[in-house]
């Protein structure tokens, strides 16, 4: 492979100098053989300018610190590998959330606002028996639950999602697919009316209007266009069904 | 909590408006398709036309439907549209976002709104051209068409068509059990068929001779 | 400062991974104030990336029938080379099982027992009882004589965080993200808090607490390459350190993981090798069983990563630009194993380095992973030194692991000891008042001030916080590794040296304003360097090998002089840590044989 100069046009903000407008900055790179945008970054940040702001943490794909908009999609940074990409790279924080600084983005408020919202969380009236064996459940239900609890809550959805852009209220994908978790989980005793009252409105299910960016984006590849689909019928028929 | 929020939620009927617009749309759909092969039989001969529509109007199944789909469409148009972005900033979000994003599924629904304000505008001037010569004739239609109606209903075949079809696609997608790669380009397909049965019937009027 | 904008609360937890989070949750249910400060979102806590799983010994599979805390004891104490702290040991593996049964109700899908027959990858053939179906279902681990190891497919880290987790936020408990706590408040007899600047603007705000627990797990990227995260770097430990009355225990004890990536250092599971996976080197031989022919693969950590650099320096290794490295083969395991239990590794080995696991071999080499050293504490987790302040998880030296932890014994001690430390907080503060004098929190906070302050101003100095810090980690890797010797663990210690006197001098080159990334790091740099002066003192001074702890001139362990702990404090203005050292609690097993990892190598 022919050693490439790379171009990185990158989203620059810093809330404590407000007098300085948001702008976007180049910077250049030479590239190296695996480079990943976590190798890039803290490149750039150690040898050129050691101010610049981006979250990583676990850099293996599997916290959801780093999405950011890498030429104008949502994606992890720490598993996007230049290669794959021209040599020209935008990079930009995620919308809908709040702005820390430059590429970081405060996501855990979000997220922590919306489990709050959604309950998300175990239902129970089951007292804890520290001495009892544990309840039985089938395999085949504990993978299914797996599946959906695999969302790692990076945002990506979320900043893929037309509707979450304009509407700052709405659930997005990440908060339907974590309902679709709990309807499934026998060990959650609320029924699909209680969670009716949660999440049957626009700013729950009903404001989602399929346009399946979140689908198409998931760094997880969760079957969101499923998972959706799934919460979708549950809820009309709770809805339908009423009390 | 907030007072005039508490009172006024009700998924209920949050829930209910997401249906209405599921069901007409489905209404609307049907019916177009429906009226889309009644129109065709023009194909077949003049005779057959006349006789379809008199056959509809004998049973005062027009006088029915054509009510129930004006209805209809204004219903649907008034649910689907409280999601479209209408204030100029969520325009702008939405128009922004989607030149970012490159991704189909979104340009798609610009796509949906724009057809279906086109359709709105166009199946207004349909409709009243229509009742205004009623009933329905093969040698009226076919005068329409000749007359300086033909862009119109081949932009409303069109627009309709493509608003049908992703509305289909957005209601499969939805509501389904199937993933989308599945049963879109089937949709392409039926979508370009249909095009093409209500191109040749607009072709059979605009050259069906008119005795005046 | 203002006053008012000091934050209070009964408990502050300095961490939320799933020891913190455990913690506070015992906590606010108990009806005590919580606050939790984290680096990052607590979803996004190092905790998560465990992939492989939690031991404890409910015996539900065929090959852990028969099952029961004291094998589970006799596998941590002799995984531990008999450094644990054996109370401590039994306490811990007699509550893992009740551990996973309450994450169970709280949410995670555990994988479960599918009744039937089958073939291991080695042929022998094993049947899943039917009156064990659905049950929590157990994989091998590393050092264990049953199958222990408790999982949830692919992803127990992450499973067990975002299960805690729901319930602090069912709970309602504070949690301040992007908030470092930078230094302690306390007098040299008691803790009342610490000085937090927050990661978002910069600012610093005092947190006072009747009782401060730390719980901010290891300092693995201290070594540069490491599978741990990059918040790992050992912020909780230094800044215990820094009060110069807290010890930390066996910083020495650093455990090397057989399986991270090469080049990344990412992890691959131990559940690659617990399932059947091989070792394979440069003439695609299995040599494990050379070295090990009882437990193969599956020996301790420490032993199979010895064996491998040990392999490799025999010639054996593959070579690459980066190195060599040997090959961990899952081919024979098939896809649909790899696709589900093994699904992370797949997708790892896809993302970073292109390549198919099924049909490929992995390459992979020892890589930092664990710090069994860390703030030394008693059974209930009270930090020796200082009251009201409490240790749990991987930053703690409980001592459950001593001088190497068996995979699948951190997530389960983090959970653990999460419960017994968050009952004897809550016990605590239930009598305990709010007090604390004035000056003293504003001498603690003026302190932190000034030296953000004279890093912002850029007067003086000259030192690049990335360059200091790059040569840190070069240090530690090459001389207080796998092997170590005498002479490089001297040489270690003077390079550290000289770096600490620098890091003293560090003049940043940015602004330093706002949320600024080359500030944190400058703030960080001395206390790393002061935990690396005690891993390489307390290494050098260790004339023996015990656990991950191999002295290439001292091959053999030495129970007559060194069955003890040893004890880092470093006093105010001193240059370098004081080691002592304690005595190590024996109460059921006596020193003997491990069972595997002969010693000395040849």
């Amino acid at each position: 492979m022919a050693e490439r100069l790379l171009t990185f046009s990158i989203f620059r903000y810093n809330p404590a100098t407000p007098e300085i407008a948001p702008r976007m900055q180049e910077f250049q790179l030479d590239e190296t053989p695996n480079m990943t945008l976590f190798i890039a970054l803290n490149r750039l940040r150690e040898e050129q300018d050691p101010s610049l702001m981006f979250d990583f943490v676990c850099r293996a794909a599997v916290c959801g610190s780093c999405g950011m908009l890498i030429n104008g999609r949502p994606g992890l940074a720490c598993k996007t590998l230049t290669q794959d990409l021209p040599d020209r790279i935008t990079l930009m924080p995620l919308p809908v959330f709040k702005l820390v600084g430059d590429l970081s983005v405060d996501t855990g408020v979000w997220f922590r606002q919306l489990n709050e919202n959604l309950e998300a969380w175990i239902h129970t009236d089951k007292e804890f028996d520290p001495k009892s064996p544990e309840e039985r459940m089938d395999n085949a239900l504990a993978q299914e639950i797996y599946e959906a609890e695999r969302c790692i809550e990076c945002g990506s959805c979320i900043a893929a999602c037309a509707t979450a852009n304009m509407r700052a209220d709405f659930v997005g994908a990440a908060g339907l697919n974590r309902i679709a978790r709990f309807l499934i989980d026998p060990r959650d005793e609320r029924s699909p009316q209680q969670v009716f009252e949660v999440v049957g409105t626009d700013e729950g299910v009903f404001g989602c209007i399929g346009l399946m960016a979140c689908d198409d984006i998931c760094p997880m590849e969760i079957p969101l266009q499923q998972q959706l689909a799934l919460v979708r019928r549950k809820m009309a028929w709770a809805g339908l069904k009423g009390k | 909590m907030y007072l005039q929020k508490t009172l006024a939620k009700s998924p209920r009927w949050e829930a209910g408006t997401e249906l209405v617009e599921l069901f007409t749309g489905l209404f609307l759909l049907g019916f177009l398709q429906f009226h889309l092969f009644a129109v065709s039989s023009i194909i077949l001969g003049q005779e057959t036309f006349n006789r379809d529509s008199q056959f509809l109007d004998e049973y005062y199944i027009s006088y029915i439907g054509i009510p129930l789909v004006i209805l209809a469409i204004l219903v649907h148009g008034l649910a689907a549209m409280r999601k479209a972005p209408w204030r100029v900033e969520e325009m702008r979000i939405f128009l922004q976002h989607s030149r970012r994003l490159q991704h189909l599924d979104t340009w798609a629904w610009l796509a949906q709104i724009l057809t279906g304000l086109g359709v709105l505008v166009l199946s207004a001037i349909h409709i009243w051209s229509t009742l205004s010569t009623w009933p329905i004739e093969a040698a009226k239609s076919a005068l329409r068409v000749q007359s300086g109606h033909f862009s119109l209903l081949l932009a409303l075949l069109v627009l309709a068509e493509i608003h049908a079809m992703l509305g289909l696609y957005r209601i499969l997608v939805k509501w389904s059990w199937v993933h989308r790669q599945k049963f879109t380009k089937y949709l392409v397909y039926a979508t370009l068929g249909l095009v093409a049965l209500g191109f040749v019937a607009l072709v059979v009027f605009y050259f069906t001779s008119v005795k005046v | 400062m203002k006053w008012s904008e000091a934050h209070l609360t009964d408990v502050l937890v300095i961490g939320a991974g799933l020891a913190g989070e455990r913690v506070a949750i015992e906590a606010a249910s108990r009806g005590h104030t919580v606050t939790i400060l984290s680096l990052v979102p607590p979803r996004r806590s190092h905790s998560t990336a465990a992939q492989g799983g939690m031991q404890a010994s409910l015996g539900n599979v065929a090959m852990g029938y028969g099952d029961n805390p004291d094998i589970h004891f006799e596998d941590t104490v002799k995984g531990s080379d008999w450094g644990c702290d054996q109370e401590v040991a039994r306490l811990f593996v007699e509550l893992a099982p009740v551990a996973v049964r309450q994450m169970a109700q709280w949410g995670v899908p555990w994988s479960r027992v599918v009744p039937g027959k089958r073939t291991l990858p080695d042929g022998v053939e094993v049947e899943e009882l039917p009156e064990k179906a659905g049950l929590i279902a157990q994989r091998q681990f590393g050092g264990t004589a049953k199958w222990r190891t408790c999982f949830a497919s692919d992803g127990t880290g992450h499973v067990l965080q975002y299960a805690m987790d729901s319930v602090v936020v069912k709970l309602g408990i504070t949690v301040h993200d992007r908030s470092e706590a930078i230094a302690l408040i306390h007098d040299g007899k008691e803790c009342y808090g610490a000085v937090v600047v927050s990661l978002r603007t910069g600012e610093l705000r005092p947190y006072l607490a009747k009782a401060t627990v730390i719980a901010t797990g290891g300092y693995g990227r201290m070594y540069g390459v490491s599978t741990n995260a990059v918040i790992n770097e050992g912020t909780g430990m230094a800044i215990a350190l820094d009060t110069g009355v807290v010890p930390l225990g066996n910083m020495e004890a650093v455990q090397f993981h057989p399986t991270g990536i090469v080049p990344a250092g990412i992890l691959v599971t131990e559940g690659c090798r617990g399932d059947g996976g091989y070792l394979l080197d440069k003439n695609l031989h299995r040599f494990m069983p050379d070295y090990e022919p009882v437990k193969k693969e599956v020996a301790s950590r420490d032993v199979v990563s010895r064996w491998m650099v040990h392999h490799m320096r025999k010639g054996f290794g593959v070579d690459s630009p980066y190195g060599p490295h040997l090959w961990l083969d899952l081919r024979h395991l098939g896809e649909a194993h790899i696709c589900t239990n093994l699904r992370e590794v797949y997708t790892i080995c896809a993302n970073f380095l292109g390549i198919n696991c099924v049909h490929e071999l992995i390459p992979v080499r020892p890589t930092q992973h664990y710090s069994m050293g860390g703030v030394r504490t008693n059974i209930h987790g009270e930090v020796v030194g200082l009251s009201r302040l409490y240790a749990a998880g991987e930053a703690a030296c409980w001592d459950l692991h001593g001088f190497n932890r068996l995979g699948g014994n951190s997530l389960a001690e983090t959970i653990v000891a999460g419960m017994v430390v968050g009952e004897r907080v809550a016990e605590f503060v239930k009598e305990a008042p709010l007090t604390f004098p004035f000056s003293l929190v504003e001498d603690h906070l003026a302190a932190q001030a000034a030296r953000i302050e004279a890093l912002r101003r850029r007067a003086s100095g000259s030192e690049d916080v990335y360059v200091l810090r790059k040569k840190m980690e070069e240090t530690l890797l090459e001389h207080v590794g796998i092997f170590r010797t005498g002479e490089g663990l001297q040489q270690a210690v003077a390079t550290l040296q000289e770096l600490y006197q620098r890091s003293q001098d560090l003049r940043l080159r940015s602004s330093g304003l706002g949320p600024n990334p080359e500030l944190f790091a400058a703030l960080r740099l001395p206390g790393m360097l002061r935990l690396a002066l005690c891993i390489a003192q307390g290494a050098l001074l260790r004339t023996e090998s015990r656990g991950s702890h191999y002295r290439e001139d001292y091959p053999q362990r030495d129970d007559v002089n060194w069955l003890k702990r040893t004890l880092a404090t470093w006093p105010p203005g001193a240059s370098m840590p004081v080691i002592d050292y304690e005595p190590v609690k024996i109460t059921e097993l006596p020193p003997g044989d491990r069972g595997y990892g002969t010693m000395p190598i040849k």
